[in-house]
């Protein structure tokens, strides 16, 4: 290990200092409030005046909403849509990048990537005019293929906006799984792959057989990632639908602003915080549970 | 027939990969191409390459819709984020990564978990906590926020970096009569150079797209960032597509040239800072 010894009083004293001093504001900003989330989900309280101790009442109220329920089904739809999507796709996608018949595999790589990177506003905005129903890229594609009958106002049609939405989310998070797959992938001695071809284990049955087991572990943490990741749900969705048609796209993040910001009713925006939370950590250890320790090879 | 075998193959392996990459540069290119266009021209085919080259957009998005305000602004955040979460993480990272003290593993595991913490559970208390303090809609709102929540990531590149450096430049400079800070700072900071580029690049990335808290915190039209000003252009501009068109390549050239150039230190930032989702 490269550490090294603290010789000193006055050492360790300089290193505390400059430890703490960075790691007490850290918790200051990120640790102090969760517990303050909590506080105030307890309160009834409109931001200005005294907040009012209410017990679980917030919660109480929120669960009885019907548009809790459905919020909550749409970000647990599109959590599960985006995880098969991101990760499955994003699996299936390391796999042929092990195959030595793809060519400009480092090009692939890169532009795969490019999504990740660009903001998701940006990336909400863009699909919008693909999907846009008078001049949108999508439709005017259908049209140039000659299959106007499958045109749709995508954005707009309630019983297939929420598939409609998932798929940028799905299609900017792909390269993500893909280089932490890729990576894990490449941590594999050559001799395990050399020996499964000698045996006659090739193609994707050393994917499914050799591969995947392999990675089994980094594959769990990318569920894991990419579904708490996707119950925050936000950006994408505002720059996209801003919730509509009605509440048809709303996730929990949104309502969680509109609650706050819009009806003021602080004391319930922080239970729906909470409740994100809590869910995102319950999805959390289920995966964890679901999916294992599968045993290695 | 084992020939018409292997091409069947090369297709089925290439195609599907090649089709994904076309759908991940396309819209990028797309745009780039389409906000060069006048609106009659985009809404009459909005697929078709531009006949000529106007710039209007690019000119009424800076000026009339205040694009340079927003840029200033993201720009500013960026730069002191920046500054701030190096300095910091250099110093944290270097500490937890050379010292066993107590309470270091500690902080570390809360460091690690915090990762995982969905920001909106933080928005609503931090949005009341600034407002007690009189720095709700400010130029200092947004900074001290996004330099906590790069902080982690950060800290994890250098302390992984640092591990895979010998000791013995530090030995030498400290038998040499250099003290902890000195040491840190003149000998090992030019050295973890490399890292700490990649740090600076997810870290301007983050904050130059952050969306949710930028949203809450700022009301005042003067201090708003690009992704804010952004959700402008559909509602006060509606009818300009163009417009909208220019404002969001705009937004998006910075990281698309930080992309190109850098994109090996980005995949790498990218992977350390996937537990942030």
């Amino acid at each position: 290990m490269n550490t090294r010894e603290i010789r000193n009083k006055k050492q360790r004293i300089i290193i505390y200092v400059l430890i703490l001093i960075p790691f007490i504001y850290f918790l200051y900003i990120m640790v102090v409030p969760l517990g303050t989330s909590f506080y105030y989900s307890l309160t009834k309280w409109k931001g200005i005046g005294n907040p009012k101790l209410v017990g679980f009442r917030n919660y109480v109220t929120l669960f009885k909403t019907k548009d809790f329920w459905l919020v909550l089904g749409n970000t647990l739809f599109l959590c599960l849509v985006c995880t098969v999507g991101q990760v499955g796709i994003a699996l299936l996608i390391s796999f042929l990048m092990t195959f030595k018949r793809l060519r400009f595999k480092n090009f692939h790589r890169a532009v795969i990537f490019f999504p990740v990177v660009m903001s998701a506003i940006v990336v909400g905005y863009v699909w919008r005019f693909i999907y846009n129903s008078n001049y949108g890229l999508l439709n005017s594609f259908l049209t140039s293929i000659g299959r106007s009958d499958l045109i749709r106002n995508w954005l707009d049609d309630e019983s297939i906006v929420l598939r409609c939405v998932s798929v940028p989310v799905i299609w900017q998070y792909i390269g993500l799984y893909m280089i932490i797959l890729l990576s894990a992938i490449s941590a594999i001695p050559d001799e395990i792959f050399e020996c499964a071809e000698i045996d006659g284990c090739t193609g994707f049955k050393k994917s499914v057989y050799i591969t995947l087991p392999m990675i089994w572990d980094t594959f769990k943490i990318c569920v894991i990632l990419c579904a708490s990741g996707t119950m925050k749900i936000y950006d994408h969705l505002v720059a996209l639908t801003n919730g509509g048609p009605g509440r048809a796209t709303e996730s929990l993040a949104m309502y969680c602003y509109e609650y706050t910001f819009k009806f003021g009713n602080f004391g319930m925006g922080a239970a729906i915080a909470v409740s994100i939370l809590v869910i995102a950590v319950v999805l959390a250890l289920a995966i964890q549970l679901i999916m294992g320790r599968k045993e290695t090879v | 027939m084992k020939k018409l075998k292997n091409l069947l193959l090369d297709l089925l392996v290439n195609v599907p990969i090649t089709i994904l990459s076309i759908t991940c540069i396309f819209p990028v290119v797309w745009l780039g191409y389409s906000s060069v266009k006048t609106d009659a021209e985009f809404t009459l085919n909005p697929q078709a390459l531009p006949t000529k080259i106007h710039l209007t957009n690019y000119i009424t998005a800076w000026k009339k819709a205040s694009f340079g305000t927003f840029t200033f602004n993201s720009t500013y955040n960026s730069v002191i984020t920046l500054f701030l979460v190096l300095i910091i993480s250099f110093v944290m990272g270097y500490i937890l990564s050379r010292y066993r003290f107590r309470g270091r593993n500690l902080i570390y595991m809360i460091l690690l978990a915090t990762m995982m913490i969905p920001v909106y559970a933080l928005i609503v208390p931090i949005f009341i906590q600034e407002k007690k303090m009189g720095i709700l809609n400010t130029r200092v709102s947004l900074i001290p926020i996004y330099i906590a929540m790069e902080l982690p990531t950060s800290v994890f590149l250098i302390d992984g970096y640092l591990k895979g450096i010998s000791v013995d430049l530090e030995d030498a400079a400290s038998i040499d009569g250099a003290g902890v800070l000195r040491t840190m700072f003149t000998i090992m900071m030019p050295i973890c150079r490399p890292i700490m580029s990649t740090v600076v690049i997810l870290t301007f990335m983050h904050v130059w797209n952050e969306f949710a808290f930028a949203q809450v915190l700022l009301t005042d039209e003067a201090i708003k960032t690009i992704p804010i000003g952004l959700t402008y252009f559909t509602s006060q501009y509606t009818t300009s597509y163009t417009l909208l068109l220019a404002s969001l390549f705009m937004a998006t050239i910075p990281v698309l040239l930080i992309y190109l150039f850098f994109n090996k230190q980005v995949m790498e930032g990218m992977m350390a800072g996937a537990i942030k989702g």
